[in-house]
């Protein structure tokens, strides 16, 4: 969390946004050659946690609807390192035993509020005052995150049809008011 | 013009994808470009890792202590990814290493170099506010970019509760005004891919068109300067061997005068890789100081906090800089226990959506949360001061060769007592301050520093007043043939705290100006 403190402010000094989040310090030392199916045993799970953390709302299609799962398998394969992903497989097991789901495509059957069920301990978990080293076996659910927001935000519809991606802004304000209840505009990465 | 690496053309050759064109949407891969594996941070992802150096073909140099050697090979150098910081020098740190007893004395005075600087700060165009700070002295500016509103409150605190501090914009070489040929900023943060408009300055923009205009410049690529040739009678370089990489061919370039600016640790491997048997440890090694008193600027240690009161505003539009805080350690009646001092660079701005992966939630509320501005942050690193010590050093290792069959360096420096001592007050004094700004759940942290990993390399073949003591006279010739001249960081005597660029553009102006007038009068 520190690290990435520290290279948000490094960024914004430098007049640069992080197009990435956690995920660009986990790339250090990258796993020797993955092949993309490594992850790809998961590819409904992944999908359907992707849809929960990201489901659609008002403006959003969600995560399903944008069809990019092979960019957040691709992700998960080629740009984390063995230990990271160590832990995410790990904590894909983990899911398939607490849903009842031994493969991929026994996931059909189970509803969404089921599925809610089981990852909201882990969301919370992850995210609460426990000490780290408590919160070991629930870390994989944070790179997850990071990684599908990453793919979700940057997927081309999304930032030019739910958001206003202006790829050329012209001018710089400091002080533009903010519309009530409208979608952030800066979008950090041109 | 010899370049060792490729041709790099302005707008034809610089990268306009959008992120969602990336197919892992920034983050760098095993297979984007054999970056060393070590060397991590927001400039070394996926849409700009090709324009770093792919040691996986290069070859590695070697470390008798951790060292970060961020490279590009391509024309115009890392002239397109630069971070733009354009500062000066002032007289204080000209006058600090005699005035200190450390190293030795700069041979040019502020005095000597400050037209220089107003004639490379026109040229390139760079941006700032005029402050009337002896620190930080003023130039040619164009009109500064503009503090947010955030930061504008910061700046106010921070003068409140220290007369002697400033937080100003940066003075960044991104255009406010066209230039000929050149467009003003758009806003769009892509600086690191090339300007297609040509808002920055970089080689590729300004300094190539500028010389092709005259007719008289002539470019070769994958040239890779392998030596300088040396005529011991009339003790001048009478030019240069060139390996061309692309054929594996060796060939000689004459020349009347050669100039080196080749990055202050490659311009110190071709003097060193220029052994005669009149100077076995390379060209301009008499002194015994060629490779020595490797500097750079010691960084990665800052705070940030929450910063909340703008709630209503948000910004436009992607600026190019941040703002600045000028040095105040040991300034005026300012002691510390530690020779010279730090400035700081930082930005406040609003959290995006990637804080989300950062806090519990999920589901429509989650997804509407994190789709609307955060909470404005405010942040701050610092950049300090590293002193010239004759035990940092590079040298030509004596087996390991790089991928040419080329003697690779090895590097041998690290940061020291003054600097570890100046890096505690760099991390309090951001806290402290931003708590002064009205900054909230205040951290910070130093996540140590190795040499390098600043990018600001310098001091390899330093100018001096004393031939024995010194690589360079204090017009960037090399003592040991004054027909050559090494214009990049390799000349500076000591590193002060500002980023180096704009002192390395105004000394090689004022080199070659120099230069010509001794040809004229055939004096070279």
């Amino acid at each position: 969390m520190k690290r990435r403190k520290a290279l948000v402010w490094m960024a914004t000094a430098m007049g640069t946004s992080l197009v990435a989040t956690d995920l660009l310090l986990l790339s250090c030392t990258p796993a020797k050659e993955q092949i993309p199916s490594l992850f790809e045993p998961y590819r409904s799970l992944l999908n359907r946690i992707g849809h929960a953390i990201l489901p659609a709302a008002k403006q959003h299609p969600g995560f399903l609807a944008i069809g990019e799962t092979d960019v957040l398998i691709n992700i998960l394969s080629n740009c984390l390192n063995s230990e990271v992903q160590k832990q995410i497989l790990q904590g894909l097991e983990d899911l398939q035993v607490k849903t009842n789901s031994p493969s991929d495509n026994q996931l059909d059957s189970i509803k969404d509020e089921d599925f809610l069920n089981v990852l909201k301990p882990i969301d919370q978990k992850c995210y609460g005052d426990l000490p780290e080293e408590e919160k070991e076996d629930v870390q994989y659910f944070r790179f997850l995150k990071d990684a599908i927001l990453l793919v979700y935000f940057t997927n081309e519809k999304i930032m030019t049809e739910t958001f206003t991606y202006v790829k050329v802004p012209g001018k710089y304000k400091g002080d533009m008011e903010v519309i009530e209840d409208e979608y952030e505009t800066r979008f950090g990465f041109g | 013009m010899l370049e060792r690496g490729g041709d790099y053309r302005h707008i034809r050759d610089y990268d306009d994808r959008s992120v969602f064109e990336y197919p892992h949407r920034g983050l760098p891969t095993i297979s984007s470009g054999g970056m060393r594996s070590d060397i991590t941070g927001w400039m070394f992802n996926e849409t700009v890792m090709e324009s770093w150096v792919d040691e996986t073909k290069e070859g590695k140099y070697t470390e008798s202590k951790p060292f970060r050697w961020v490279r590009a090979y391509r024309l115009g150098g890392r002239s397109t990814m630069w971070g733009r910081q354009s500062y000066r020098l002032c007289e204080m740190d000209f006058e600090a290493n005699a005035k200190e007893n450390v190293g030795v004395d700069w041979p040019v005075r502020y005095k000597d170099i400050a037209p220089w600087y107003d004639h490379v700060e026109r040229f390139s165009g760079i941006s700032g506010s005029k402050e009337e700070l002896d620190i930080l002295p003023d130039g040619e500016f164009q009109p500064p970019f503009e503090l947010n509103i955030a930061e504008k409150k910061a700046a106010e605190q921070l003068r409140k509760a220290f007369a002697d501090r400033r937080l100003i914009i940066g003075r960044v070489a991104n255009l406010t005004t066209p230039l000929t040929g050149r467009v003003n900023c758009q806003f769009r943060n892509r600086c690191w891919h090339g300007c297609q408009f040509g808002a920055y300055f970089s080689t590729q923009s300004s300094t190539l068109p500028a010389a092709a205009a005259t007719g008289n410049l002539s470019v070769a690529v994958n040239a890779l300067v392998t030596r300088i040739l040396y005529n011991k009678d009339t003790q001048r370089a009478t030019g240069v061997e060139v390996l061309d990489t692309s054929t594996n061919k060796t060939y000689e370039y004459k020349s009347k005068i050669v100039f080196i600016c080749a990055s202050a640790l490659n311009s110190a491997w071709i003097l060193m890789n220029s052994a005669t048997d009149i100077w076995p440890d390379g060209l301009g090694s008499s002194s015994g100081e060629l490779g020595h008193n490797i500097m750079d600027h010691h960084y990665n240690i800052g705070a940030y906090g929450e910063f909340p009161g703008f709630e209503i505003y948000k910004e436009y539009g992607r600026r190019p800089t941040g703002f600045y805080i000028p040095r105040f350690a040991n300034v005026g009646k300012d002691q510390r226990n530690y020779l010279r001092g730090f400035g700081y660079q930082g930005g406040a701005s609003r959290q995006s959506w990637n804080r989300g992966a950062n806090m519990a939630g999920m589901g429509k509320s989650f997804i509407e949360e994190i789709s609307r501005e955060g909470s404005w942050t405010i942040g701050m690193g610092a950049f300090g001061e590293v002193l010239p010590d004759h035990r940092n050093k590079i040298s030509l290792h004596p087996t390991e060769r790089d991928a040419w069959g080329l003697p690779v360096l090895n590097m041998d420096a690290e940061i020291r007592e003054n600097e570890l001592a100046m890096r505690k007050d760099m991390l309090e004094e951001a806290k402290a301050m931003l708590e002064y700004m009205g900054a909230k759940n205040i951290g910070g942290n130093d996540g140590g520093h190795e040499m390098g990993h600043g990018i600001h390399e310098m001091g390899s073949a330093r100018m001096g007043r004393d031939p024995k003591t010194s690589v360079l006279n204090g017009y960037n010739q090399v003592w040991d043939a004054p027909n050559v001249f090494v214009t990049d960081g390799a000349f500076m005597t000591s590193s002060s705290c500002v980023n180096p660029s704009l002192t390395y553009m105004a000394f090689t102006a004022r080199a070659t100006h120099y230069a010509v007038d001794q040809l004229n009068k055939q004096n070279l």
